[in-house]
């Protein structure tokens, strides 16, 4: 019987834990937990109730489709929410009337917020580029940004509440000097008349080491998921825990001729498996470790057995978790497949069913 | 100005499914076939093609049976109502049986490597929206890490389609997508939703939509040189996209 064999299995009480551990570290500056991509693989509503139940006063929905399907489901006002990739072609308007805080870049985007409401002003996050070079806007339009702003805010068609920007992690040295280049963005809103802002600009990286990257608020991905960047300290050394375990059942044992025995699991790469696995990473069976080896077929995968004839169908197949079975971390599987641990979770396909426990 | 929206604007994430296309590769495969059984290969959602539009498209045919992964897909193309059944890998007799896969979509595989040479056309082009733009200097860094520099001043779009929807990360290490009629780098890592693309001087502005790959018949690149510049198989692009990116057919 060809059932679905393979599961994610989501612990809550790791991302309470990571998530009151992050919350004190970074304290006085308040937290945000980014949901985007269905909290990372996580299931986004579980991990934003979980998130208000243990005291975080803001969620990061990416866009503006999250955002209201976290209003939707229950997260109410009290929580802020906060959009910043914003489509041109998009409504703001429902958002607005929500009570979504708006990441805005540029002019345009800061004409459409203010003609999108008629009745609360939209509450909007003006952004620099500060180096990244995504969006945000140049040094040289922020004056003309923050001054617009400034207008529409006299007008109650805007409410600026933050100033805000993302560095690109390439060095200390170079988020430094997006820190400085943040603090005169910071300076110049303020001459021209913006008052006390919220600030923020580190996510989990910078706001963990670095006090200097905190200002008010930091805004935690990967760190709540228990996913530190590869080649680093462990999730564990840092005093964190993996959420995620990835999880399948054997569903076929084969023999070649001399002896060698492999087995399959169906996790295939249209499940998300990363066709850089096979020869690089292992998985964990009744607590040892096994090599995944070629091929990797669109629903299958395989595992060398070498001559031990220990593992019947059935058995489960731990992929990774926090490595309490024996099997690697995400940040293990990360490095490699030469990528970081976000893409693995973020790529896993929604048809594997996910259980919360 | 708020009120009326009920005109929705294309999603900005899109992979538009010529099914005429899948249905013209299906009958060139089928001219090929002496005798044996034939099965459509629709696994993975049919290479994230969406099994249930292609199993519809292609019953027609009379194929012998859909290769699906697991009881789930059976359900779902049982629900279909079709006149060619599903099975699946266990109950396929290998030796008179003729699987066709990945080439019904004009894409690559480990078994196949050249499908153009057969006559076989992409059916899938993933295209997407640019939100913004921005002109920097020459000997800037873009995105996390800095790994790519500005060679001359240029204008960068960031374009949403990140790795969350199945665009490697390291998509920078030769990738290029397609905009206003010619190809170019992109520009920095993927990031999870969005990549930044070097247009250099063309024209560009915030709403225009960039062609990750498609038929090369009009201009875009092919998904297999797109897979083959990240080290993969059409295939394995395909079958990986993400499901924010919002299937069409024609």
């Amino acid at each position: 019987m060809t059932e679905v064999t393979s599961e994610i299995v989501i612990d809550l009480d790791a991302l309470r834990h990571n998530i009151l551990a992050l919350s004190a570290r970074v304290a006085p500056a308040e937290v945000m937990v980014v949901v985007k991509n269905d909290a990372y693989g996580h299931g986004l509503l579980d991990v934003a109730t979980t998130s208000v139940e243990a005291g975080v006063a803001w969620i990061g929905a990416l866009d503006v489709p999250t955002a209201l399907a976290l209003r939707r489901h229950g997260i109410t006002p009290r929580t802020r929410i906060f959009a910043w990739l914003i489509d041109p072609e998009e409504d703001l308007a429902p958002a607005i009337a929500a009570g979504v805080d708006l990441g805005i870049s540029t002019v345009p985007q800061l004409e459409t917020a203010a003609a999108s409401t008629d009745a609360a002003p939209a509450r909007i996050h003006l952004k620099i580029d500060t180096g990244l070079h995504r969006n945000g806007a140049t040094a040289e339009d922020w004056p003309r940004l923050v001054e617009r702003a400034l207008e529409l805010e006299q007008r109650g068609a805007v409410e600026i509440v933050a100033v805000w920007t993302h560095i690109a992690e390439a060095s200390d040295d170079e988020d430094t000097l997006s820190i400085r280049r943040f603090e005169a963005a910071v300076d110049v809103a303020r001459e021209l008349g913006v008052r006390a802002p919220i600030r923020h600009l580190a996510a989990s990286a910078a706001a963990y080491a670095r006090s200097d990257a905190r200002f008010d608020l930091v805004r935690l991905g990967a760190f709540v998921y228990g996913l530190p960047p590869g080649d680093g300290p462990s999730a564990a050394s840092m005093g964190l825990r993996q959420a995620m375990t990835l999880r399948a059942r054997v569903t076929t044992v084969e023999s070649d001729p001399d002896g060698r025995r492999r087995a399959s699991i169906d996790l295939g790469y249209a499940d998300g498996i990363s066709t850089f696995a096979p020869g690089r990473t292992e998985v964990a069976i009744h607590g040892r470790r096994r090599p995944m080896i070629a091929p990797l077929e669109v629903d299958r995968a395989w595992i060398d057995l070498g001559h031990d004839t220990d593992v019947s169908v059935g058995d489960v197949v731990t992929l990774w978790g926090d490595g309490s079975a024996g099997e690697p971390t995400l940040q293990e599987w990360g490095d490699a497949t030469s990528t970081m641990s976000e893409e693995l979770v973020v790529r896993l396909s929604p048809r594997i069913p996910r259980r919360v426990v | 100005m708020s009120g009326s929206h009920e005109v929705h604007p294309a999603p900005p994430r899109r992979a538009v499914i010529s099914l005429e296309t899948v249905r013209s590769n299906t009958r060139l495969l089928l001219a090929e076939q002496s005798s044996g059984r034939v099965v459509a290969d629709l696994r993975g959602d049919a290479y994230g093609h969406g099994m249930p539009a292609v199993a519809t498209a292609l019953d027609e045919l009379q194929l012998d049976a859909f290769l699906v992964s697991n009881e789930n897909d059976v359900q779902a193309v049982d629900a279909l109502g079709l006149t060619t059944p599903a099975v699946l890998r266990s109950q396929l007799a290998t030796d008179s049986t003729t699987v066709l896969g990945p080439q019904l979509f004009g894409l690559d595989s480990a078994e196949l490597a050249d499908p153009r040479a057969l006559g076989l056309l992409p059916a899938l082009t993933l295209s997407a929206r640019i939100l913004s733009v921005k002109k920097v200097g020459a000997g800037e860094g873009v995105s996390y890490g800095y790994v790519y520099r500005t060679p001359r001043a240029t204008t960068l779009a960031m374009v949403c389609l990140g790795y969350s929807d199945g665009i490697d990360r390291h998509a920078c290490d030769g990738a290029r997508a397609w905009f206003a009629g010619t190809t170019h780098p992109i520009a920095g890592r993927v990031a999870m939703d969005v990549f930044m693309l070097d247009v250099d001087e063309s024209p560009v502005s915030p709403g225009d939509e960039v062609v990750l790959f498609g038929d090369e018949q009009h201009g875009y690149p092919s998904p297999i040189a797109w897979a083959g510049a990240l080290g993969k198989t059409g295939a394995e692009v395909t079958a990986s996209l993400g499901d924010r990116i919002v299937r069409s057919y024609r």
